[in-house]
């Protein structure tokens, strides 16, 4: 799989030519958010963007959302720039998933931490927002 | 070891699916109740929707090969011995959870065959689940796969769960070779329930928690969250437990009728035949040492060893809690 890293990207001119996918509408994140992942990669995460994933077999409701900081972008990725800058990155098969949700980052006691506040395409999810069931016509 | 059983049964209700792959003990312990990092040889398990009720019951093996004239565990394959009814739906169930995931999953059901060896009021030394291998008895030969031959991972009190490819050779064993049915009567004598019986229920009703099968401190897997907040905020007032009809007369199917003491209503009956069968009995309101009347008949519960103290061990549990 094509591999390139967001540094080398960044300084090509014609980067249409890479087979990735921006997102229009597919998913949205809050202006909390979007302050967040931006504070983020002014300190600890320097050309570095958030990623959304999802695993199979895990947590209570069978799959569990991934939240990490990346800097390589795969060819069947989905990006979400904001002033030609890339903050947020999901690959196919989650965006499959995670379609017409909304991302959230809350700061409070209990967690700090990025989480998917609605998810139209789970019928279920657990108490601790970690995981979720998806519906059944997505599987 | 295997002198103190005295029969033997083909278990042509069970199969052998094996999952294997780099990721497959990772997929199991994300959606089956037990811990797969304490299995031994064998270890029983549920696999549970997320609503929390029963898919299916399996028993999971670890199968070991052969390695530089050593016997090794393979650390990247567990065959599960499942139900053959339910079989399909379970490949299903685990298929939906593999995105992304290298795993294979292979039938066995003309290869691996799975036995029994049990036998009235059997006290095994070893622990269930662990592996037998007694040297003077070993039915083991040598092969791509060594024969599994393991305690009962559910309970010894009934005996020992075989996985080999062909039939073991049982002569100097001194053992009587029976039927399905006569193993079904042992297991369902001692609560232990399989297959259909366990399908769509919640896993305490069906005494999972009293069969080593329920890890509650392993952490979160599907179904989880109901069934931690079931054992320990809810209590669990019916379970399904066997019994016997006292009464001599009893060619009469009892199945879907009522127990009754007195005025009381006590249970249901889920399945009969013969002298013998299994209700559905709220448990904590009455004494299970009497006899019980179901329409003109007498009942009394059987309570074996283990069940009798788990149940007592779960009663104290539910009143230290008041």
């Amino acid at each position: 799989m094509l591999r390139i890293s967001k540094t080398l990207f960044s300084n090509l001119n014609n980067i249409n030519r890479f087979a990735y996918h921006t997102i229009s509408d597919q998913i949205q994140l809050t202006d909390f958010c979007i302050k967040e992942i931006q504070r983020k990669q002014t300190t600890k995460f320097r050309n570095k963007f958030l990623r959304l994933g999802v695993d199979g077999a895990q947590g209570c409701s069978g799959f569990k959302y991934s939240f990490n900081f990346d800097d390589q972008i795969l060819d069947d990725d989905y990006v979400l720039k904001l002033q030609n800058e890339i903050i947020f990155v999901v690959d196919e098969i989650t965006l499959k998933f995670v379609n017409g949700c909304v991302i959230d980052y809350e700061d409070k006691m209990i967690r700090a931490a990025f989480y998917v506040q609605e998810n139209p395409n789970a019928e279920k999810s657990c108490s601790c927002k970690a995981s979720f069931a998806p519906k059944p016509e997505l599987l | 070891m295997l002198k103190k059983l005295s029969h033997f049964a083909r278990l042509d209700n069970r199969s052998i699916v094996s999952i294997k792959g780099r990721d497959a003990c990772e997929i199991l312990q994300g959606i089956t109740t037990n811990d797969l990092r304490q299995i031994q040889q064998s270890q029983s398990t549920l696999f549970l929707n997320t609503n929390g009720r029963v898919i299916c019951e399996a028993i999971l093996h670890r199968p070991q090969i052969q390695k530089n004239d050593e016997w090794q565990y393979c650390n990247d394959e567990i065959w599960m011995d499942i139900d053959k009814e339910i079989k399909s739906s379970l490949i299903n169930h685990i298929k939906k959870f593999l995105i992304r995931k290298k795993v294979q999953i292979t039938d066995y059901e003309d290869q691996l065959h799975v036995f029994q060896v049990y036998g009235p009021q059997v006290k095994l030394s070893n622990k269930e689940g662990e592996a037998i291998t007694d040297p003077n008895n070993d039915l083991s030969e040598e092969g791509d796969y060594r024969n599994i031959v393991a305690v009962d991972p559910r309970s010894s009190s009934i005996g020992i769960r075989m996985v080999t490819n062909e039939m073991p050779d049982l002569k100097e064993n001194d053992i009587k070779v029976q039927d399905l049915a006569h193993f079904e009567i042992s297991r369902l004598t001692e609560a232990i329930f399989e297959g259909k019986e366990v399908v769509n229920k919640i896993p305490f009703q069906v005494n999972f928690d009293f069969w080593n099968s329920i890890n509650l401190s392993k952490g979160c897997y599907v179904g989880q969250e109901l069934t931690a907040r079931t054992y320990h905020t809810g209590v669990i007032r019916k379970r399904l437990l066997p019994f016997k009809i006292v009464s001599n007369d009893n060619t009469d199917n009892l199945e879907d009728q009522i127990i009754i003491n007195g005025e009381q209503e006590v249970g249901k009956v889920v399945k009969s035949s013969n002298n013998f069968g299994i209700a559905n009995v709220n448990y904590l309101d009455i004494d299970l040492e009497k006899e019980y009347q179901v329409g003109n008949k007498i009942i009394s519960f059987i309570l074996q060893e283990k069940l009798r103290s788990n149940l007592i061990k779960y009663i104290e549990l539910i009143q230290s809690r008041k």
